[in-house]
């Protein structure tokens, strides 16, 4: 890790903290962006590529309260830390009239072990088709896309990455079911992606052998143990196409406590399997997430 | 009932249905609390009127609903022409046949209801809102909460954008 990196990555986390503050800049320009008239935890969290969702998957969700015609902005930072590996985020996120979704996130991954770092940039987009989370049989579905780049491609590509950005592309279905388990409310989530992304794409797309898409499905369910506090699980499918070292599936256990419309922290234990070369990673998962 | 979930708050109305069978137990705890509503005293399943308190619960719920709705600049205009005391019968029947209360509901169905009200989906999920709300201040357990939101959700389509 030379000088130089050391500095530029400084400066990016430096701008990804300033935009932390965005939303609060934005709520002085735009008086329409009063608080949502969503119910509160129909936004979810963001997950660590910056859309709504849970801690690893992408849900149909749109962040926020935002509901028809209205505006809503969150930030967000999140660390989890395995026991190799540290991945931080910082991201925003924008959404108008509970159907868009604008989302930027910065990752920054440390090779606590090996030494180093790598980090990308995620432009998110969502987009609701159909269905109502709460109020239709039909579930909430939504097209989504993060564009990805990777800052730095001499290690992705020394272990056998194509390039240093890809394009993913998901439909997820979310359907909130009331009074399920012990009258408690269920929220489940699938999610279908087609990715080229190594390790969500820290690890550049496509392999010099191929550069096909691939189908990968995820899954969270949640129950809502008050109207503020979530438990639930998630499940994410990814591709194992690095000849260097083996890609698992992650998984995680996740407590979500919505504060109020405004604050929210998602703990969770998240087990990401092996992770170039290093088996086993397990650890903690921490975000606080801010709302307008 | 209210007597009994005040040792029982994480009490499932279906574990109380369980447990109303043996009334005899309940009988001296009931006639404490003047508002507890109409026991099923021959063992019939306890119905969620019963459980939002019945007569005066849902009555209780509704005026807090419409003292939330009143003070609501983003909805308040929706009932400028509303006759409110015709309105508060209205949905006080409404929820009790919705929730097995035994009335029969005499007004006009949800769709012709709200015509021409451009009920959009921030009306609604504010609604919902004051609801909830309105319910929690009334000391209505989670489950019959959210029992009472499963019945009232797929009126969605029919109320909004009318």
């Amino acid at each position: 890790m030379n000088t130089m990196k050391l500095s530029l990555s400084t400066r990016r986390y430096a701008r990804a903290l300033l935009c932390l503050f965005c939303p609060l800049w934005l709520g002085g320009i735009a008086p329409v962006m009063a608080e949502g008239s969503r119910v509160i935890a129909t936004g979810g969290a963001s997950m660590i590529e910056g859309s709504a969702g849970g801690g690893i998957v992408p849900w149909a969700v749109i962040n926020g309260y935002g509901s028809s015609d209205e505006w809503s902005a969150t930030a967000m930072a999140t660390g989890v830390y395995v026991d190799d590996f540290t991945l931080k985020v910082m991201g925003a996120s924008l959404s108008y009239d509970n159907r868009f979704e604008l989302s930027l996130a910065r990752q920054t991954f440390d090779l606590d072990t090996l030494g180093g770092e790598l980090g990308q940039d995620i432009v998110g987009f969502k987009y609701k088709l159909a269905g109502e989370l709460l109020y239709t049989a039909m579930p909430q579905i939504t097209l989504g896309a993060q564009y990805k780049k990777v800052d730095d491609f001499s290690l992705p590509q020394a272990v056998g990455a194509r390039d240093d950005w890809g394009l993913d592309i998901y439909v997820a279905a979310s359907k909130v079911f009331f009074d399920t388990v012990a009258g408690r409310n269920l929220l489940l989530n699938a999610t279908v992606r087609v990715t080229k992304a190594n390790q969500t794409g820290l690890l550049g797309f496509g392999t010099e052998a191929s550069n096909d898409y691939h189908f990968m499905l995820e899954a969270s369910a949640a129950l809502l143990l008050t109207d503020n506090l979530a438990l639930g699980i998630e499940y994410r499918q990814k591709p194992n196409e690095l000849g260097f070292a083996r890609e698992d599936y992650w998984q995680d256990i996740f407590l979500a406590w919505f504060i109020n419309r405004h604050l929210s922290v998602v703990t969770a234990y998240a087990d990401l399997g092996s992770i170039a070369g290093f088996d086993h990673q397990q650890g903690w998962y921490l975000s606080l997430e801010g709302t307008l | 009932m209210s007597c009994l979930r005040k040792f029982l708050p994480f009490a499932t109305v279906r574990l109380i249905t369980v447990l109303s069978i043996s009334t005899a137990l309940l009988a001296g705890c009931a006639q404490s609390d003047p508002n507890t509503p109409v026991s099923s005293a021959n063992a019939s399943p306890t119905t969620l009127y019963q459980a939002l308190g019945g007569d005066s619960g849902v009555s209780d719920i509704v005026d807090g609903l419409l003292a939330r709705i009143a003070r609501d600049p983003r909805i308040v205009h929706h009932f400028d022409e509303t006759d409110i005391a015709i309105f508060r019968e209205r949905l006080i029947e409404h929820l009790c046949a919705v929730t097995d209360g035994g009335c029969a509901y005499q007004g006009e169905n949800m769709a012709d209801s709200h015509k021409g009200l451009n009920i959009t989906q921030a009306d609604f999920d504010v609604l919902v809102g004051h609801l909830i709300e309105s319910m929690k201040e009334q000391h209505i357990s989670t489950s019959t909460r959210n029992a009472l939101l499963k019945r009232l959700a797929p009126m969605y389509s029919e109320v909004t954008y009318q």
